[in-house]
C-alpha cells in the first residue's frame, strides 16, 4: 500500500508535469513553426536584401571562381597549353583563337585559367594573411593595453620601430630568410601588418580597463585571462572586424606587389 | 623629455631588429665572390667585412656606429653609407613632395565637394575618383600610364630623372593612393562641422556660403589633415619602393631594395636607421605645426 501510494503520486505528478509540457511544445511547434520559419527566412532573405548589390556581385563572382577554380579553369595554370609554347594574342585580335580566349602568356600558359587560379590565391592570402595579422595584433594590443607598465611600453616601442621599416622591404627580408612559399607569405604578411591592430586595440583596451564591469570582475576575483577572454576581447571584437575588413585589400595588394618584385 | 627617451628606445629597438633581420637572410660573401671562388677567398672576404667577429662584437660596433651616425662602408658599392644615403635623399624627397602635392590637390577639393553635395552624383563621382587610386596597385597604375602616355602618345619619358616630365607619372602613381585617405578624412570632418551650431549661426547671420565653407568649416579640417599628411609623408617614402623600381627613380626605396638583394648589411642598416630618425623628427615637426595652426593648443601649453 505504502509503496503503491508513494508510487502513484510520483507517476501522476510526472504525468502532470509532462502533460502540459508536451502539449505546450507541440502547440509551440504548430503555432510558431511556420511563423518562426518564415521569420528565419525573412531574416536570411532580409540580410541578403540589405547587401549592396554591386559589391556583393563582385565579391561573389571572385569567391565563386576562387572556390571552383579547378572546375572552371579550362587549362592548367602552370603548364603550357598542349601544342602552344609561345605567346598568342586574345581571341578578338589577329591570330587569336576562342580555345584560349584571353590568349596565352610568353610560356604558352592560358591567361584565363591563370586569372581564375589567381583569384584563388588572392582570396586565400587575403583572408589568411589578414587573420594572421589580426591574431598577432589582437594578442599584442590586448596584452599591451591590459597589463600596461613596461610590457605596454615595450610593445608600443616595437610597433613604432615596425612603422619605420618599409613594409615591402621587411617582407622581402623575411621571405629571404624563410623562403617564399604561399604559406610563408601569409605568415610574413601577418608579421608585417599586425602593428595597426595592436595600436588601435591597445587604445580601446585602455579605456575598457577602467570601465565598471571590468573593475567588478576584478573585485569578484576573476583571473586576468578570464577577464581578457570574457570581458575585453568581446568588446574590442567590433573594432577588430572593421580593421580586418580594411586590411584584406591592403594585404592582397601587398601580395601582388611582392610577386611583382619577384618574391 | 619623456618623448625624447621613448624616441631613443624606439630607435634602439629598430636598430636591433634590422641588425638581426639582415643577418638572418644569409651570407653576403657568396654574392660578392664570383661563381667558382674558393672557400679561402670567401673567408678572406668575410674577414675584410668584419663578419667573422662574434655577433655581439658586431652588434657593439653597429650601435657605436649608430650613435655617431656613421654606418661604415657599403659592401657592394664601396662607398660610405652616409654619402650614398644623402646622395639619394633629395631625389626621394622630391618625388614624395610631388606625389603629396598631387594627393592633396586631388583629395582636398574632392573631399570638400563630396561633403557639400553629400549623397548626390558629385559626391559619388569624387569618391569613385579617389577610390580608384586606392584599389589599383601602384605598379598596375604605373604600367598602364606608361603604356598610354609614353608608348601610345609619347608625351612623357618612361623612366629616369631630370625634367619635370619625369616626375608626372611617378607622382601620380604614388600620390593617387593617398588622395583617397585624404578625401575620406576631409569629407567626414567637413560633414561633422557643416552640421554644427556655429556653421548654422554663420549662415543665419548671412555669411556667404563660400566663406562659411572655407573659413568656418575647412579651418577645422586642418588639424586632422596635418596629422594625416605627416603620417602619410613617412609612409610614402616607404611605399615609394615599387614606383621607384618601375620608373628607375634613383630614390631611397630602390636603393634599399637593391641593398637587400645584395645582402649589403651596412647599407640596409644605415638606410633603415636613418629613415627611422627622419620619421621621429617628422613627428616632432608635426607637433610644432599643430601649435602654429591651432591657437587652442598653443594656449593650453
Amino acid at each position: 500500500m505504502s509503496i503503491s501510494d508513494s508510487d502513484s503520486p510520483l507517476e501522476t505528478s510526472q504525468e502532470i508535469r509532462q502533460g502540459p509540457k508536451d502539449e505546450g511544445s507541440t502547440s509551440d511547434l504548430q503555432e510558431q513553426g511556420p511563423t518562426s520559419r518564415r521569420a528565419r527566412f525573412r531574416t536570411v532573405f532580409g540580410f541578403i536584401g540589405q547587401l549592396p548589390v554591386g559589391s556583393t556581385l563582385i565579391l561573389g563572382t571572385l569567391i565563386f571562381f576562387a572556390v571552383f577554380a579547378p572546375l572552371l579553369a579550362p587549362h592548367d595554370p602552370i603548364k603550357p597549353v598542349e601544342g602552344i609554347y609561345t605567346y598568342t594574342p586574345a581571341a578578338w585580335k589577329d591570330g587569336g583563337s576562342w580555345a584560349q580566349w584571353l590568349g596565352t602568356d610568353f610560356l604558352g600558359r592560358d591567361v584565363w585559367s591563370r586569372i581564375i587560379y589567381g583569384a584563388r590565391v588572392s582570396v586565400i592570402v587575403g583572408l589568411t594573411g589578414t587573420a594572421a595579422a589580426g591574431a598577432i595584433g589582437m594578442v599584442m594590443g590586448v596584452v599591451a593595453g591590459y597589463f600596461g607598465g613596461w610590457v605596454d611600453a615595450f610593445i608600443m616601442r616595437v610597433v613604432d620601430a615596425w612603422l619605420a621599416i618599409p613594409t615591402l622591404v621587411l617582407a622581402i627580408l623575411l621571405s629571404m630568410t624563410l623562403g617564399a612559399s604561399m604559406w610563408n607569405i601569409v605568415l610574413i604578411l601577418g608579421v608585417v601588418y599586425w602593428t595597426r591592430y595592436a595600436r588601435i586595440l591597445r587604445g580601446e583596451v585602455l579605456t575598457l580597463r577602467e570601465r565598471d564591469f571590468v573593475k567588478l570582475a576584478e573585485v569578484a576575483g576573476a583571473s586576468r585571462i578570464r577577464i581578457i577572454a570574457r570581458h575585453i576581447i568581446p568588446n574590442v571584437f567590433n573594432t577588430w572586424m572593421v580593421l580586418a575588413s580594411l586590411t584584406v585589400g591592403v594585404v592582397i595588394v601587398a601580395e601582388a606587389s611582392l610577386s611583382f618584385l619577384g618574391v | 623629455m619623456r618623448r625624447l627617451l621613448y624616441s631613443f628606445i624606439t630607435l634602439f629597438v629598430l636598430a636591433t631588429t634590422i641588425f638581426g633581420l639582415v643577418r638572418l637572410t644569409g651570407d653576403p660573401a657568396i654574392l660578392l665572390t664570383p661563381e667558382g671562388a674558393t672557400e679561402l677567398e670567401r673567408i678572406q672576404i668575410r674577414e675584410d667585412l668584419g663578419l667573422n667577429e662574434t655577433l655581439l662584437s658586431q652588434f657593439g660596433r653597429f650601435i657605436s656606429e649608430v650613435a655617431t651616425l656613421d654606418f661604415g662602408t657599403s659592401f657592394h658599392l664601396g662607398q660610405s653609407v652616409t654619402d650614398v644615403y644623402f646622395d639619394r635623399l633629395p631625389n626621394s624627397i622630391l618625388l614624395v613632395t610631388v606625389a603629396m602635392a598631387f594627393a592633396l590637390a586631388l583629395g582636398i577639393p574632392a573631399g570638400i565637394i563630396s561633403a557639400i553635395y553629400n549623397g548626390r552624383w558629385m559626391d559619388f563621382a569624387a569618391k569613385s575618383l579617389a577610390l580608384t587610386g586606392m584599389s589599383i596597385p601602384g605598379f598596375v597604375m604605373a604600367l598602364t600610364m606608361m603604356f598610354f602616355f609614353s608608348v601610345k602618345f609619347s608625351w612623357l619619358p618612361t623612366f629616369g630623372i631630370g625634367t619635370w616630365k619625369h616626375l608626372v607619372m611617378p607622382g601620380i602613381a604614388l600620390g593617387w593612393y593617398f588622395a583617397a585617405s585624404t578625401l575620406r578624412l576631409v569629407r567626414s570632418t567637413m560633414l561633422d562641422v557643416l552640421s554644427s551650431d556655429y556653421v548654422k549661426l554663420a549662415r543665419l547671420k548671412g555669411v556667404k556660403e563660400r566663406r562659411v565653407v572655407m573659413r568656418h568649416a575647412f579651418a577645422n579640417v586642418l588639424i586632422p589633415l596635418i596629422s594625416l599628411t605627416g603620417v602619410n609623408f613617412v609612409v610614402m617614402i616607404n611605399a615609394a619602393t615599387i614606383v621607384e623600381v618601375i620608373f628607375v627613380w634613383p630614390g631611397l626605396g630602390s636603393l634599399l631594395l637593391e641593398a637587400v638583394g645584395e645582402r649589403d648589411f651596412p647599407l640596409v642598416q644605415g638606410i633603415v636607421v636613418m629613415s627611422g630618425t627622419l620619421i621621429i623628427i617628422t613627428n616632432f615637426l608635426i607637433d610644432i605645426v599643430y601649435a602654429w595652426v591651432d591657437p587652442r593648443i598653443r594656449l593650453t601649453r
